[in-house]
Formats: structure tokens, sequence, C-alpha cells
């Protein structure tokens, strides 16, 4: 009897378990086919989200350095007082919520502004283009973030299914089909020697009618 | 006699800080580099040397030398010009007060309020007895009791609606502006008048940001209704309200083309550059008009408005330059700047 493999199966060279371990070789191989293409999809998700992230985040970078540099300028003419008092007003009433969203099986985030925080008829006309500004940012800084973490969710479980998809490829289904090949040789030996067995039985019965 | 702080506004006039001092100050690198640049100057003897500066302790020699000033020509004086002068810097108590409905609606602690705003001798508002009060509405039933500035009820109700301190802020600018032109009645005409266009340009600046800011982010229709001050100049209250519902820039142009220049760094959301300007206008103006005046009280307003533009480039200075803004940036946003004096 052959020593147990990888995948954990002890193997029997009988008709019965060689069927039923075809099956399951085929099985496996039908899985190794829907992991590669979890893996093409979720490949072909990163990288499209690498994109878009590196739109966003440029877009971003670009806002908060405008942003800022108009912030600086009438923090500077404004004083910290009228700045402070200004955005102490501002109502914190930031909601948002993640919802799970389903790529090829893999639950990434998806956040949805519920509730923004109410400028309107509450800023000092000076002062409103800036809030708006920063309100603005405050929705791509959002979108940065979920992608961030679908970027990070994605990866991850590419990076494990990947593994499965290389041990599948190269270990567990070769060996399997090692184990198959060897099953079938015993089988085949098995069957020879019963039709040699048979004839010889054969032949001595034909021998004793004679 | 009105003579003594006529003499004394034209010796502190030569005491200005000329727009090329100022653009020099500009290029300094850190909060010790313009104090060794303020040396020499009128703010060189409130300077401690050996002490790390701060924002706020620069600020303070600022305010000093103003307060110096103004204090100078409160004193000396008759008591209606006296009366002027202080109401006319109650703009700075209506920016505490503002500041301190704001700070209050946001629970901020008193002590952390009274570190943040002005504190000029010569404020009317009794600020420590302001920040006793425990919510916005005690405050203003303080200011009904204390001051001049009662708020109606009207107002009141706005704020309670739209649970907002912008009604009672476009309220206490538009009465500050009534208590400012009630005072004006009683000084001469000639220099009524010149006062009273110099006025009228500050309350066309201001109406301008209400108008576009109603049209650009759509304020209410009812808080829109009491963000002007009717004391215009070159634009009319008719043509305020039409920008509210104007349908494109270029009739919003049109409605305030005197201010084109304002009214277009608006539009394009350069703000910060769009309230300078606004100042620039008025400096400009003040210095078109100061040559015609040489011995009028008219002359004491003109140089209170420029020591007033000296400090608010001083603190835009100050600031900018703790916040590390670019030198060029720093000039450009000067309201005296030597590329805009006429």
């Amino acid at each position: 009897m052959k020593k147990v493999p990888a995948y954990g199966v002890r193997i029997m060279p009988t008709r019965g378990f060689y069927l039923e371990f075809k099956k399951k070789v085929k099985y496996i191989e039908e899985g190794y086919k829907l992991l590669e293409m979890k893996r093409d999809e979720l490949t072909r998700e990163l990288r499209e989200n690498l994109n878009q992230l590196k739109i966003v985040r440029r877009e971003c970078d670009k806002r908060i350095a405008d942003v800022f540099e108009e912030f600086r300028k009438l923090y500077a003419i404004l004083g910290e007082s009228t700045i402070n008092a200004q955005a102490a007003i501002i109502p914190k009433e930031l909601d948002v919520h993640i919802l799970p969203k389903s790529i090829m099986g893999v639950h990434v985030p998806f956040l949805k502004l519920k509730k923004e925080p109410k400028i309107e008829d509450k800023i000092s006309p000076i002062l409103m283009g800036i809030a708006r500004k920063y309100k603005e940012l405050l929705k791509i800084l959002i979108k940065l973030s979920e992608m961030e973490i679908r970027i990070e969710v994605i990866s991850d479980d590419l990076e494990r299914t990947n593994r499965m998809v290389n041990a599948l490829e190269k270990i567990v289904i070769p060996e399997m089909k090692q184990t198959l090949k060897y099953i079938e040789d015993l089988l085949d030996e098995d069957m020879l020697e019963e039709f040699t067995r048979i004839k010889l039985v054969r032949d001595i019965i034909l021998e004793r009618r004679k | 006699m009105a003579e003594y702080p006529i003499v004394r506004a034209h010796g502190m006039m030569t005491e200005l800080l000329p727009p090329n001092v100022l653009e020099g100050l500009a290029v300094a690198r850190s909060l010790e580099d313009l104090l060794t640049l303020l040396l020499p100057t009128k703010y060189g003897k409130y300077i401690e040397r050996g002490k790390a500066p701060s924002i706020s302790s620069v600020k303070r020699i600022i305010d000093r030398v103003f307060e110096e000033r103004v204090s100078v020509l409160i004193k000396g004086a008759p008591k209606k010009v006296q009366d002027f002068i202080i109401v006319y810097l109650s703009k700075f108590d209506i920016e505490n007060i503002v500041n301190i409905l704001k700070f209050k609606k946001a629970e901020i602690p008193t002590s952390e309020i009274l570190e943040k705003i002005s504190k000029f001798y010569f404020l009317r508002f009794d600020v420590e007895k302001m920040l006793e009060a425990k919510s916005v509405e005690e405050i203003l039933h303080k200011i009904a009791r204390y001051t001049d500035y009662k708020i109606p009820d009207y107002v009141i109700e706005l704020y309670r609606k739209y649970d907002s301190i912008l009604p009672l802020e476009f309220y206490l600018k538009k009465k500050y502006f009534d208590l400012v032109f009630s005072e004006l009645r009683e000084l001469p005409r000639d220099d009524r008048e010149r006062i009273e266009k110099i006025l009228r340009l500050e309350a066309d600046i201001e109406n301008i940001f209400s108008a576009t800011a109603g049209y650009l982010y759509k304020y209410s229709e009812e808080i829109a209704k009491i963000a002007f001050i009717p004391y215009t100049y070159k634009i009319s209250m008719y043509s305020l309200k039409h920008v509210l519902s104007a349908k494109s820039n270029k009739e919003v142009l049109e409605l305030l083309s005197p201010y084109k220049n304002v009214v277009n760094l608006i539009l394009n959301r350069r703000e910060t550059l769009a309230r300078i300007e606004g100042y620039r206008i008025i400096k400009n103006r003040v210095r078109k008009d100061i040559v015609s005046t040489f011995i009028d009280i008219a002359f004491i307003y003109y140089f209170i408005i420029l020591a007033e533009m000296e400090m608010r480039d001083l603190h835009f200075v100050t600031i900018a330059t703790q916040f590390n803004v670019s030198p060029k940036e720093k000039i450009a946003h000067l309201i005296y700047a030597t590329a805009t004096s006429d």
C-alpha cells in the first residue's frame, strides 16, 4: 500500500476506489479552473482599482495642495479667532455607512456617505468657498480610503487564491494524477494476473476433460 | 478742538510703513526675521529680544501699536469725534461678539474663548460678562441689556429656525453701520460727506461678498434678505437682491459692475485675493481723498483706516510667514503692495 500523499487520502488499489478517486480528481480540476478564473478576475479587478487609485490619489493630492494653500492665506487674512469660531460651529454630522460588495466571492467594503455636515446657511460669505472645497475634499478622501481598503482586501485574497492555484497546479493535481496512474497500473496488473490465472485454470480444466 | 488729533494724525501718518518696507517684511522667512526687520520701526519698542516669538506674541506687538495710535486720537479728540471713532472701531467688538456666539454655540470652554478673541483697550463690550453666559440665548439677552445692539425677535427666530449664527452675524454688521452712521450725523457736514463715502464703500464690499455667496452657494431666502447693509454707494439694493437670483456669472458681473475686479475674483473662487482687492479699493480711495483733506476731522478717520490696513497687512505677514507661504504669494496678498498703489 502506498504511503499517505499530500492531499491526505489513504489509497486503496480497488476499482471502486479508483472510480471514486477519478471523480475526485475531476472535481478538483474543475475547482482549479474556477480558482484560476477567480485569480484572473481578481488580478483584473486589482489592476483596474490600482489605475483608478492612481487617478484619484493624484486628484486628491492636487486638491489637498490647492485647498491648503487657499486655507493658509485665508487663515492669515481672517485670523485664528474667526477661522476657529467658524470651524467650531460646523455640525459634526458625518455619517458613513460601510456596505459589503462581493467581487468573485471576496467581500470588499463600499462606503456610502449617508449624512454630511450641513454648511449651507451657517458659514460667513467669505468662508463659504473654502468650506465647500473642504466638503468636496472630504468626499474624495472617503473615496480614496474606500479604494485603498478595497485594494488591500483584493490583494490579500488574490495572494491566497494564487497560493491555492499554485498548490493545486504544481503539487495536488500532479500528485493525484500520479496516484491515479499508480492505481490504474495496479488494477491492470491485477487484471492481467486474473486473466492469466483464468487462462491457466481453463487449460487445466480442458486437460482434465481430455 | 479737533486740531490736536488732526496734527497728531499727520505726525503718525509719517510713521506708517511704506509699501516697499511691507514688501521687505513679506520676504522674511521666520518670525525672528520679521521681528528683526521690525526693530527699527515704530513696532521696535514693543519687541522683547531673546524671547522666541509666536504668532500671538507678534500679533500682540502689532495690535499694541494700532492701539497706541488710536488712543492718542481718541484721548485728544473732542467728544463728538471721540464718540465717532469709538463707534467706528466697534467693528472689532462685532467681530468678537460673532466669534463668541459661534464658540458658545459649539460649547467651547470659556478659558479657550478668552485666549482667542481680540483684546483692544478701546473695545466697548465687556467680553467677560458675555462669556459668563451659558448659552447663545443668554448672550443675546446680555447684548440686549448692556449694548446698543439689541437683536430683534425676527432675527432671533431665524437663528432658532436655521440653528445658525449667520442671521445674527448679518444683523450685527448691519446694526454696526446703523450706529456708525448715526454717530456720523454729529460731525460737520464736509467731514460727514467725505467719511460717508468711505463707509459706504466698506458696506458695498461687504454686500458684494454676501450677494455673491448667496448666488454661488444659495443661502435661504429669509437669511439672504437680511444679509445686505442698506448704506450702499455704487451698487443699489435692487442690484444686490437681483444677484441672488442671477442666472449666470455674466449677469452677476453686470449687476456688480463697479466692482468687476473683486467680483471676478470671487466668481473664480479666489476669495482671499478678492478680500484683499476689496481692502485695496478702500485704501486707494482713502489715499485719493486724503490729498484734499488737510485740517479736517476726516483726516483722522483716513489715518485710522490706513493704520488698520497696515495692521491687517502685518497680521497677514505674521501668520503667512509662520505657515510658510511663499514671499511672492505674501506680496500678492498685501493691501499695501507697491504694484497696487495709485
